[in-house]
């Protein structure tokens, strides 16, 4: 191909891109950009299948799958011909590349990782139950009943999913985002902190209902007093 | 103290008619244990007693007398911000350190008048009594140790050390499966002859009091029950008590043991879930009855097992 059938070429690229986002673009030109993507894709894979020759299996090459994306490709080709548009286009479609711009995403995505997180932990532990939210409310439960109830947790081992788990989830979910506003533990104490308050109130009902069955004079107020010195702290 | 001997066999008498069946160490037992609560209302004493639980322990100083025709009594944490809880007879004030701290602290509102009778019955279906004869020595004073042996595993076992002259409760363990202690009450001092004054249960200069006021609690029907229950675990309440909008709360007891139940509607069913503090287990669970997606969730000084087959058994009443 020369010079000038080379520039023909692109420049029925850069129109056929721009109606493909125009949703113009017809079924000539699709069956054109299809056949070039096929055409270099090809020559891509061969270029990768002589290389994997060549080196055996000493080294293991990767390829970078995104350059075969047919979106991907079309976004290169319209951040040749408008550099200013892409952004946009970027961070609400690929989520490898979310920008500190978009925290919402981030957000939803964290969010979802951990719900997704939990429901499989749910799954997993039907006899015993996920205790990550237990877990949350023990260290949030401390505050209640460590000091005068004594705080000894003793959280069931079986529950096969810790917080640990979750955060390191979200943490790899994010690493490419500089800014984020909101940590995964934030989020995660966030979700959370609702359920926290519902656990506390009801041990805080339980005990001092509990008192009048006692029958051992205010010795059981020692809890309930517990409960407002440890609720200011 | 005749009188309080007079008490002391009134109540044997009683407890000995009503519990028929009961050993002669039950008896006793039942006997010992009445006169223990009862020794909280009618005995004037000054002390300090400590909590324990697990590794943490705190405090206490507790007061009662009998002055003039009025109960005093007033119960300060030595270890904290020293809040104050005084009641002179149904009047209850919470005293803290200044008003910044009254309006950041919980508001403690916990029943005012807190004894309630022994069920002897009850007590006895759970548990079997032994009394030690064996005199130990706590906070200087001799005390006999009265076991409350389980009869099952859905509970645990209780041992008090009462006061050999008048049974007040010097210490209290509550034990686990394995006879670890899971709680712990003792006093470290103690005396019952305080000569206690009006002005002791005035609140110290600089503190700020609130009035406590006991708000009657909404109840409405209690729609549900228990398929499995252990033995001796009844209502206090006949009907369930309105928390919030969502949530209704039910209390059981065996005498000596208490156990919550908050029911909630939820959206999605999810598995059992379990923390243990102590004695104190609280369990969760939702899950689909009838119509409607409940959320389960049990407070009590119970096993966990206790907690998972009471979850597991609740179920609506088919008629009310």
């Amino acid at each position: 191909m020369n010079t000038s059938e080379e520039t023909l070429q692109n420049e029925r690229i850069a129109l056929s891109l721009s109606d493909l986002v125009d949703d113009r673009l017809s079924t000539e030109d699709l069956d054109f950009l299809l056949e070039l993507d096929a055409k270099d894709l090809d020559a891509k894979l061969n270029a990768y299948a002589i290389t994997k020759q060549v080196m055996g299996n000493a080294t293991e090459a990767r390829l970078n799958m995104a350059e075969f994306d047919l979106l991907h490709r079309v976004r290169v080709g319209i951040e040749d011909i408008v550099p200013d548009a892409v952004d946009t286009v970027t961070d609400e479609t690929f989520e490898g590349n979310v920008t500190h711009r978009d925290t919402n995403v981030v957000n939803l995505m964290q969010q979802k990782i951990l719900a997704d997180a939990k429901l499989d932990n749910d799954n997993a532990s039907e006899k015993k139950g996920n205790l990550i939210s237990m877990k949350s409310f023990a260290l949030a439960a401390s505050v209640a009943f460590v000091a005068l109830l004594g705080g000894q947790l003793f959280l069931s081992q079986d529950a096969g999913f810790s917080s640990a788990n979750l955060d390191t989830l979200a943490v790899a979910s994010v690493d490419q985002t500089d800014d984020i506003l909101a940590s995964p533990q934030d989020i995660k104490a966030l979700s959370l902190d609702v359920h926290n308050e519902r656990l506390q109130s009801y041990l805080r009902q339980h005990t001092e209902q509990a008192t009048m069955a006692t029958g051992q004079g205010m010795i059981p107020m020692a809890r309930v007093v517990s409960f407002s010195l440890e609720d200011e702290q | 103290m005749i009188h309080l001997k007079k008490i002391i066999f009134s109540l044997f008498i009683g407890l000995a008619c009503s519990v028929a069946n009961a050993s002669s160490d039950d008896e006793i037992g039942l006997a010992r244990l009445s006169s223990m609560v009862q020794s909280f209302s009618i005995l004037s004493y000054q002390g300090v007693f400590v909590r324990s639980q697990g590794e943490d322990m705190n405090s206490m100083k507790i007061r009662h007398g009998i002055i003039g025709e009025s109960e005093y009594e007033s119960l300060i944490d030595l270890d904290g911000d020293k809040i104050e809880v005084i009641r002179v007879d149904n009047s209850v004030i919470c005293v803290y350190p200044d008003i910044s701290f009254a309006n950041t602290a919980t508001p403690v509102s916990a029943p005012l008048r807190q004894f309630k009778e022994l069920n002897g019955e009850r007590l006895l279906e759970g548990y079997s009594f032994k009394l030690s004869k064996k005199k130990e020595l706590i906070a200087g004073r001799e005390a006999e140790k009265l076991s409350l042996i389980p009869k099952d595993a859905y509970r645990f076992g209780h041992e008090f050390w009462l006061d050999a002259e008048n049974n007040f409760l010097l210490k209290h363990d509550t034990l686990g499966a394995q006879g670890k202690v899971l709680d712990r009450v003792q006093f470290t001092d103690i005396s019952f002859s305080p000569a206690l004054k009006k002005s002791d249960f005035v609140p110290r200069l600089g503190t700020y009091s609130r009035h406590l006021v006991e708000v009657k609690p909404k109840m409405t029907d209690n729609k549900w029950h228990f398929e499995w229950l252990p033995d001796g675990f009844a209502p206090v309440w006949r009907d369930a008590r309105i928390l919030n909008e969502r949530t209704a709360m039910l209390l059981l007891s065996d005498g000596i043991t208490s156990i919550s139940v908050f029911v909630e509607p939820t959206t999605e069913v999810k598995p059992y879930s379990v923390m243990e503090m102590g004695s104190t287990t609280v369990g969760e669970v939702s899950r689909s009855l009838q119509t409607d997606i409940l959320r389960l969730t049990i407070v009590g000084e119970v096993p966990e097992q206790t907690v998972e087959k009471m979850l597991m058994s609740f179920a609506p009443r088919t008629t009310l």
